[in-house]
């Protein structure tokens, strides 16, 4: 480590101006959470014991583009103006992820050097998994989360108790397709192999929504991965990049494509595809019969970031109210299942909506894909090679 | 300023000195901890160790061979096609443009003081296959009525020469620019037509700006990957996107560093062979 850490020295001029939060606390004001009846678990009493239960002076929270309910007259964020009028901590807002790896890129040289990055980023589950695993990610202060009953989605095995990640939202990936211009695409073989379809849809380059859909369509669980069955299934996906069926494989940007009709049919995620149908209400979103997947972001306190204010936040944003203006206006799945009849106060339409609130019969077809695996280099390495780089 | 008075010899180093260490830091040192990162194994859990991995170059070599071979072709058909738009526009601009001239050269970077990735997107829509280009391409008969333009390697290539096509036309220009014109009609009074002006005048004196210019756009397209990822499928893939990828994605740095290091060494020789053939000293002088 100690060779790559020192090369990494060099990164940090162009992040350090990230901004360092004073650790010098200052009394609370009012505590938004504070309960002490709320989960424990026995790392929240060793986590609780460090804990100075007193509020910083200020808050750094790094989240992902369009991921925070933003007033169109004020151009600010409700939630966050909220936290700043209950608690008088002010919050130092950005929006600076715009991928996982990428992030993490950014993040692990200062993080393995133990300096302050952020107090607070929103990542997805298995790079939260990864960054707990290295060291990198703080404990929440769990007595202070007492809105953690609210949470719906059950804890994954890396973060037992919602220790190291508190769900912030969550989404689905499943198929959406132009109605336009093809009738319809219910499963994962339709689209890799409809002659209709050659050349006309794109794939995920992100290991866990590709495979984990293609694996879910062959009947494979995929919360375990088992390699000879990825193996399989990577082999299905060869084929169709061979045969020209895909088109390209893409992050964030299959969607113009997908708006301006050049892609017929896509692998996509739900609130991405909410937000295309206000301009195109031809398209379409669904999750196959044989499943789809279900991938959460946690809010993730940063190795040195400020546990007491961080953990008063993440119970902040639980309460049902917060949680149901932030997913109308997010449109991606809330972890708070009470705060469907808040959203349905402010938007009844929202509140129907099954791609922002999720029947039972829905989330039962979802799946998360194995942590283990998305951390893994070999399949990382064997999905990549398909994917041309 | 007693110490440079009794010491004039130390003069040109203290003058050069920030240079130096400018170069020590930001590329001497860096160098190093790549060169010493592509020989090392390892993964993020266990740390990566000095093992001196010479096998990470020719894993890099024989598994992407296809994306490096990719990205000589795409560069070398990309630069020849910036010269060959650049070259005709700018000695417009620089001999025929007169009072227009300052105009037509804020008119050909107006588009690149937008930021590179909304100039890569812009070429999703104009390749797009429901727009206009392609829609007229297919009326005419060049491409067949299911065939499309984005997500080829035309669109990559196309969208790499746009994207530099700056880097070739501004030393072009300058070059253009200096030329005195009186040698044309010196060559005129010596019974030259016009082509062979061009060809014993012209070309010859604008030659180094064109070896500044096919460099400056050759050497950042061998190593681009944001066209092949959005305007290409995989099987455009360049040796950018595999570097990229073993190094977010795979968080492969041993790897990911052995990639960078045969680019750089690519085009090192690569440059090195161009400026013999072409002759350093004609370049220079």
């Amino acid at each position: 480590m100690t060779e790559l850490n020192r090369r990494q020295l060099l990164l940090r001029g162009a992040i350090g101006a990230g901004g360092l939060a004073s650790m010098s606390a200052i009394l609370a004001a009012c505590g938004g959470g504070g309960g002490i009846e709320g989960q424990t678990s026995e790392q929240a009493t060793e986590a609780a014991a460090s804990v100075e239960r007193t509020l910083a002076d200020k808050f750094v929270l790094s989240n992902w583009p369009l991921y925070i309910d933003i007033d169109e007259e004020t151009k600010k964020s409700p939630t966050l103006d909220g936290f700043t009028a209950e608690t008088g901590v002010p919050v130092e807002y950005l929006e600076d992820i715009n991928s996982n790896e990428e992030f993490f890129g950014i993040v692990q040289g200062p993080l393995s050097q133990g300096q302050f990055v952020r107090d607070v980023a929103i990542i997805t589950g298995y790079m939260a998994a990864r960054m707990k695993d290295l060291g990198y990610l703080e404990q929440f202060d769990l007595e202070s989360v007492s809105d953690l009953g609210n949470v719906s989605i059950p804890a994954p095995p890396w973060n037992e108790g919602f220790a190291y990640g508190v769900p912030w939202q969550s989404y689905m990936t499943g198929l959406s397709y132009n109605e336009d211009k093809i009738s319809s695409v219910m499963s994962v073989e339709e689209l890799l192999t409809e002659p209709a379809l050659k050349g006309k849809i794109t794939l995920f380059n992100s290991m866990g929504d590709t495979m984990g859909l293609l694996m879910q369509d062959a009947g494979y669980d995929t919360t375990k991965i088992d390699p000879d069955q990825f193996d399989e299934q990577l082999e299905r996906l060869q084929k169709a990049v061979d045969d020209g069926q895909v088109r390209q494989f893409t992050g964030n940007e299959y969607t113009g494509p997908l708006a301006k009709g050049d892609l017929w049919a896509c692998m996509a995620w739900s609130g991405d595809i909410i937000q295309l149908q206000a301009d195109n209400d031809k398209l379409r979103f669904t999750i196959p019969d044989k499943g789809g997947q279900i991938g959460t972001d946690y809010m993730c306190i940063l190795k040195g970031g400020d546990v007491y204010t961080s953990s008063v936040f993440a119970n902040y944003v639980l309460d049902p109210k917060i949680a149901a203006q932030l997913s109308v206006y997010i449109n991606y799945v809330t972890p708070v299942s009470a705060a469907k009849p808040e959203a349905e106060a402010i938007d009844p339409a929202v509140s129907e909506n099954q791609l922002i609130f999720p029947d039972e019969a829905t989330l039962a077809k979802l799946q998360e894909f194995d942590p283990v695996a998305l951390n893994d280099q070999t399949y990382n390495e064997k999905f990549q090679a398909v994917i041309g780089a | 300023m007693g110490y440079l008075r009794r010491h004039p010899r130390a003069v040109p180093y203290l003058l050069i000195a920030p240079g130096l260490i400018w170069l020590g830091l930001l590329f001497v040192v860096p160098l190093y901890y790549l060169l010493s990162t592509s020989l090392q194994s390892g993964d993020i859990y266990e740390g990566f160790r000095q093992t001196f991995s010479w096998s990470n170059y020719s894993e890099m070599a024989s598994q992407y061979r296809p994306q490096l071979v990719r990205s000589i072709q795409y560069a070398a058909i990309a630069t020849l096609a910036a010269l060959v738009i650049a070259y005709p526009l700018v000695y417009f601009i620089a001999r025929r443009g007169g009072q227009w001239k300052s105009l037509l050269l804020v008119l050909l970077i107006a588009p690149f003081f937008v930021t590179y990735l909304i100039r890569t997107l812009a070429w999703q829509t104009i390749l797009a296959d429901e727009g206009l280009i392609v829609g007229v391409l297919r009326d005419v008969g060049l491409i067949a009525d299911d065939g499309r333009l984005l997500a080829t390697s035309f669109a990559v290539v196309a969208g790499i020469t746009y994207n530099y096509f700056p880097f070739m036309a501004l030393p072009i220009y300058v070059a253009l620019e200096q030329f005195d014109g009186r040698l044309l009609e010196a060559a005129g009074d010596l019974y030259a037509n016009p082509l062979k002006a061009f060809l014993r005048v012209t070309l010859p004196i604008s030659l180094p700006g064109v070896f500044a210019g096919t460099l400056t756009t050759f050497i950042p397209a061998m190593g681009d990957f944001v066209n092949a990822q959005l305007l290409g499928t995989p099987k455009q893939y360049m040796i950018g996107n595999v570097i990229q990828s073993k190094f977010l994605v795979v968080v492969d740095y041993p790897l990911a560093s052995a990639g960078a290091v045969m680019l750089m060494a690519l085009i090192l020789v690569g440059v090195f062979l161009y400026a013999r053939a072409l002759g350093t000293e004609r370049l220079t002088g």
